[in-house]
């Protein structure tokens, strides 16, 4: 073992390196408030690694997209684990990212000679946003497909370039595979690419002068190796615990497929955008662009100038109050509008009132039947989505939450069929048998598609009442079928989009990772100890 | 030769030299550049569609937009695909029809009819259009757009155009 370590030594001189990194000295020792920067830095990789996993399941097809990342979450065994920790490893590093920055701010950590690691920082930022904001169309499910529809719509409305930039970045004024594979491209090659090349600036740029270290009682010098190293190690394994639980307990929401004639859902951008999005209701017409190209282009520009706006080597954050004063007043400004955009307006629309009756629907009734399974029936869509179609196309027949009773007078049974409970026979449900989801959403898909002529009273003429056909006649979308799919089931305690091969259960799994966190924090702990006391 | 230095030419070696490993190198990014660059700005330009049945204009109602949903065969870059389209269709008599997009020309969500208020609404931010489909409030740079309609047979057939959204002018993207 040895020998092989000698051999690699004389050539790559491994060890040498490594103790020189970990040799990293610490003005006024290690701390658990210098564990940001690592966080953040090891919340990339993970987002590094899930995504390459993801990338052996996903197609960038506008066809195909949402269904394999359904397939991810549902089918593949931890596929859900995967899936939830790079979503909400994003959340969290733009939150990591963020409290990087402002600490490095508050405490003065910019100051000469450490500019560059500054601005290699803000850069950083920016990058992760774009990050941020590529992944979400991805799936292209509902609200990322409308996130692409208004990104390209921004784009294009710049004054003078905004059809270039629109062209260059997007791929194009109209929303499909082009855009996609523009989203793809940058999220999974560009934006990475150029996230490493500044990290590794980043990280040379930061060990030239060395850490800053604490502002005061800077006579304690500690160094990188083990204690910084250990609660760098804590730190991060909680992050690590804590994805794992929010992946367990808040799957990431099926939110139904791309629906471009939707009009039940409204699109939000992604969080960290919130605050562009309510600044736009302020600065509406011609000011527009100022709202979404000039405000963010000051912010960054000011934040990169941050170096020289406060050049004075003064540190700590009570000595610098008007540099702190108005930062503080910029995040509280970012951070208002951010809140208020999240609080504006609810996700959905109302639609009952406003979308189309569904009766007129039989007056362009003429498609044929189309044969085999559908688009619907296959894909697995939204149950709250799905509740908000019910209600502008389904509720009049067939009541609330499908309990029926609506009287059909000419019909055998005399009223509109209830759907909750729906009937066993359309179901397959056998009693004592677990049900067979796709043959359930078999049954209620032919209904949907095809619609249907109830059986008459033989003593009357025709029921007063058909099941117009949505499908085949384009009167609903095949999303939204899928989405009232989804929620027919939902009613019926049937989840269309359960965890059919979990690996390990979502829940079990969080409380073996829990366990094993406190194991580290035991450990670590200890050995924190020890090396205070040597 | 003794490498003398040329000190009555304008060109030393040394710049010489560093001049030609510049034109090389500006070559080299030329070659690749503008091919590189010009690939990026893509033409997925919306072939205007053919006109498609929607309706049969005796059943609508009039004086109501009602909403109306079809779909269209039409490539998208290297794919054909079936896209679905809306439009809201509002009767003035059994000959006249007129056509608007849904498609906000703020930034292109989806506008709604709002029954109550007899107003189309954009649920993304605010904009109001009424009936005849001028802007009434909200931030969107004009009003809704007209589609190209025929009536043929009591039929009525609509031409499905994207508009460029987020500016005043209405043109095809």
């Amino acid at each position: 073992m040895t020998r092989i370590g000698d051999w690699l030594e004389e050539r790559i001189a491994l060890g040498k390196t490594t103790r020189g990194l970990l040799d990293e000295k610490i003005p006024g020792g290690a701390k658990f408030t210098f564990t940001l920067g690592s966080a953040t830095l090891l919340t990339f990789l993970t987002l590094a690694v899930t995504g390459i996993w993801e990338l052996l399941y996903y197609t960038p097809g506008t066809a195909t997209a949402y269904d394999s990342v359904n397939y991810i979450r549902l089918q593949v065994p931890f596929g859900w684990l995967i899936h939830g920790v790079h979503h909400w490893a994003a959340t969290v590093m733009v939150v990591l990212v963020v409290g990087h920055l402002l600490q490095t701010f508050l405490w003065g950590a910019f100051k000469k000679p450490r500019e560059l690691t500054w601005i290699l920082g803000v850069l950083l930022l920016v990058a992760t946003l774009g990050a941020v904001f590529t992944g979400g169309p991805l799936g292209w499910d509902d609200k990322g497909y409308w996130a692409a529809r208004i990104g390209v719509g921004l784009a294009g409305s710049i004054p003078g370039i905004g059809a270039f930039v629109r062209d260059a970045v997007f791929g194009g004024a109209v929303v499909g595979q082009l855009t996609l594979s523009r989203f793809f491209g940058l999220h999974v090659a560009v934006i990475p690419i150029l996230i490493l090349a500044i990290l590794g600036l980043h990280l040379v740029a930061f060990r030239r002068p060395g850490a800053a270290g604490a502002i005061a009682k800077r006579d304690r010098e500690g160094v990188f190796w083990p204690t910084q190293v250990i609660m760098d190690l804590v730190v991060f394994a909680g992050v690590l615990s804590l994805l794992v639980g929010l992946s367990a307990f808040l799957l990431t929401p099926i939110v139904g497929p791309a629906d471009p004639i939707d009009v039940t859902y409204v699109g939000r951008p992604d969080w960290p955008f919130l605050f562009l999005f309510q600044l736009l209701k302020y600065l509406g017409g011609p000011l527009e662009w100022v709202g979404f190209v000039l405000v963010p282009l000051v912010g960054v520009v000011l934040l990169l100038a941050v170096p020289w706006l406060d050049r004075k080597p003064e540190r700590s954050p009570a000595k610098r109050p008007l540099a702190v004063g108005l930062f503080a007043l910029a995040v509280a400004g970012v951070a208002i509008l951010g809140v208020m955009g999240a609080a504006a307006a609810p996700e959905t629309v109302k639609s009952s009132t406003e979308a189309p009756a569904p009766t007129p629907a039989s007056a362009i009734e003429s498609t044929p039947t189309v044969p085999g399974p559908s688009v619907a029936s296959r894909t697995i869509g939204g149950a709250d989505h799905g509740r908000l179609v019910y209600g502008a196309y389904c509720v009049q027949c067939h009541g609330p939450q499908g309990k029926g009773g609506v009287p059909n007078p000419g019909s055998a049974d005399g009223t509109i069929p209830e759907i909750n409970p729906m009937d066993p026979e359309l179901t397959g449900a056998e009693k004592g048998k677990p049900i067979d989801v796709q043959k359930f959403v078999d049954g209620v898909d032919a209904f949907l598609q095809n619609g249907s002529v109830p059986e008459s009273d033989p003593e009357t003429a025709d029921p007063k009442y058909k099941m117009p056909s949505f499908g085949n006649t384009n009167a609903m979308t095949q999303p939204q079928i899928a989405n009232v799919e989804a929620y027919v089931l939902q009613i019926n305690g049937v989840d269309r989009g359960r965890i059919v091969r979990p690996g390990v259960e979502p829940k079990l799994y969080f409380w073996w990772t829990l366990g094993g966190y406190v194991l580290v924090l035991i450990a670590s702990g200890a050995a924190l100890m020890r090396a205070r006391r040597t | 030769m003794a490498d003398a230095p040329d000190t009555g030419s304008a060109v030393t070696r040394r710049g010489f030299v560093g001049w030609a490993v510049g034109m090389g190198a500006a070559f080299v990014g030329l070659v690749a550049g503008v091919p590189l660059i010009g690939s990026l700005i893509s033409s997925n330009k919306a072939t205007p569609g053919a006109y498609v049945q929607v309706a049969d204009v005796a059943l609508l109602p009039t004086g109501e937009p009602f909403a109306l949903s079809f779909v269209e065969s039409a490539r998208d870059a290297y794919e054909v695909a079936q896209l679905p389209h809306s439009v809201y269709a509002l009767k003035k008599s059994d000959t006249e029809v007129v056509v608007f997009s849904p498609v906000c020309p703020h930034l292109g969500c989806q506008v709604y009819f709002n029954r109550g208020s007899k107003t189309f609404v954009c649920p993304c931010h605010d904009s109001v259009f009424s009936l005849d489909g001028a802007r009434t409030s909200g931030p969107a740079p004009r009003g809704l757009d007209t589609l190209p309609v025929k009536i043929s047979k009591g039929m009525l057939l609509v031409q499905w155009i994207q508009y460029e959204p987020g500016v005043s002018q209405k043109t095809p993207v």
